[in-house]
């Protein structure tokens, strides 16, 4: 089973079990709020909930996670006024049975993030700049902020990019996926002048990058 | 130049600035409260790696939650003072991850307890923790309840909670809203250990309330701590990437010492009601000695 963690509104999971022959399950924040769930300090083995039934951990060979915390909003059985709270609690259990995984997760949490630690576009800037990247001047405020239009993206998986790039982002993609803890990153690039301008733990899962990530969960 | 980042009623920059200026250390507060223009301009300068034409070499970070501080001074929530010191703050934060400065503690190391059992993981290679259970199946919960005798029930993230013991019979058919947390109860006298650098400073606490941080009538009193035990929380804390950390323990009747968890942001001046104050001395002489590197 490959379990993908993601919003009830994430259109990219929808048609991930027709794309792929393993076999897919999605785990939603609705999920957390339904009786099943057990995992303790010292067995490495836990019970969970995913699409509304209930199963092991040993059944799973790897995990895709598309969520940076539970979302509030999403925590639809709880009353309006329980939902920030419980979203919260469930965020910080989440960010420790994710990392339990013996099987390959992608991205790996940490307390910060279910899909890792972001940094903040000063520190981007910093680490561009070392490295000998030009940055767009709006990733720190110095030029008006970018639209999706006037962007290009770069997704890098084990810090090699899954999708055709030219020459430069490739070569400048690798560099910065040498910085992330995570094994799947997006880059941005200006489209007009190839200047670096942002970075995600949450790129698009196309299928090339879809492969990529299956064939880890073989 | 240490720069002690936080509001000006903060007690512990309070303590720390007294115990920098006993040292003639140069350090300024910069107080979240002022506007910002004054907090970056004038005579609060700050450039890169300057704070008043100084070079910063240490930083202390208790910030305050931007929206707390426009509520206390009465600023429009959505007003330019507001924007400006989130802008700021977020911007002065952020350069704490990557600049040269010895930060006490950067954010993203504060982040382990943000979620206690990610922390209580990392524990468990220093100290014993107690047995942990999270779950949504009250019959899982019931169970574990009967096998321990007294159970606790506390937040599994860092929001604050007051721990509180449950009845072996609960009703426990509410846990299936979302997991919860729940732990053995341990038996024994409560201690805070607190580690600057290299060394530990113990309080005992004395209580009979389940969270002796609500009960008025807590005492407090130092407690001397073995070599074993004081290199353990020194080592935890380094693997948590912590400078300053307050470590909590129980220390069961046969001498098992039990983690709770590790606070990288410890108002530690309620765990020195002495007027030495030796926990901001071993950290304004920790900041000082950076001063030379």
């Amino acid at each position: 089973m490959i379990l993908v963690v993601a919003s009830l509104t994430d259109s990219e999971v929808q048609g991930l079990a027709t794309r792929t022959a393993d076999d897919v399950v999605v785990l939603t924040p609705l999920d957390l709020s339904a009786p099943g769930w057990a995992a303790t300090m010292s067995e490495e083995t836990s019970t969970f909930v995913a699409a509304g039934r209930r199963h092991e951990t040993g059944a799973v060979k790897g995990v895709v996670t598309r969520l940076v915390a539970i979302p509030s909003v999403e925590m639809l059985v709880l009353a309006n006024d329980d939902r920030e709270y419980a979203a919260c609690e469930s965020t910080a259990f989440m960010a420790w049975w994710l990392s339990r995984f013996s099987c390959p997760v992608v991205n790996a949490p940490d307390p910060t993030s279910l899909v890792g630690r972001s940094l903040h576009p000063l520190h981007w800037a910093s680490i561009a700049i070392g490295l000998g990247i030009t940055i767009d001047p709006s990733m720190i405020g110095r030029a008006p902020g970018l639209t999706p239009n006037d962007v290009t993206w770069c997704t890098t998986f084990d810090g090699e990019p899954t999708t055709p790039a030219a020459n430069e982002i490739a070569t400048m993609a690798r560099l910065l996926a040498k910085q992330v803890p995570q094994r799947l990153a997006g880059f941005a690039f200006t489209k007009r002048d190839e200047k670096f301008c942002g970075c995600t733990p949450l790129p698009g899962l196309d299928d090339a990058t879809w492969s990529r990530v299956q064939e880890v969960c073989q | 130049m240490i720069v002690l980042f936080g509001t000006s009623d903060d007690p512990i920059l309070d303590t720390v600035s007294s115990a920098l200026t006993r040292r003639n250390a140069c350090h300024r507060l910069i107080d979240q409260r002022c506007p910002v223009p004054a907090l970056a301009t004038g005579n609060g300068r700050l450039s890169t790696t300057t704070l008043d034409g100084q070079r910063i070499s240490g930083v202390v970070l208790r910030p305050a939650a931007v929206m707390d501080v426009a509520v206390a001074q009465a600023w429009d929530v959505e007003g330019c003072d507001t924007q400006a010191l989130a802008q700021f703050t977020s911007e002065f934060l952020a350069r704490c991850e990557f600049e040269p400065w010895l930060v006490v503690n950067r954010l993203s190391v504060q982040a382990s307890n943000l979620s206690k059992p990610w922390q209580l993981d990392r524990i468990r290679s220093f100290f014993d923790v107690p047995a942990t259970l999270l779950s949504t199946d009250p019959q899982r919960v019931a169970a574990f309840a009967r096998h321990h005798g007294r159970t606790i029930v506390k937040s599994v993230s860092a929001v604050r909670s007051i721990v509180r013991e449950v009845a072996n019979d609960s009703d426990f058919t509410n846990v299936t809203h979302c997991p919860t947390l729940f732990q053995e109860r341990i038996e024994g006298a409560d201690v805070r250990v607190h580690v600057v650098g290299e060394e530990t400073f113990a309080t005992k606490m004395t209580s009979t309330a389940d969270d002796y941080r609500y009960d008025s009538t807590t005492a407090r009193e130092p407690l001397p701590l073995s070599g074993d035990v004081s290199a353990r929380c020194v080592a935890l804390s380094k693997s948590l990437g912590l400078v300053l950390s307050g470590i909590d323990f129980r220390v069961t009747p046969d001498g098992r010492w039990v983690c709770f968890e590790v606070n990288p942001s410890p108002a530690f001046t309620y765990f020195e009601p002495w007027p030495e104050a030796p926990i901001a001395d071993a950290l304004a002489t920790f900041l000082v000695n950076s001063m030379g590197d």
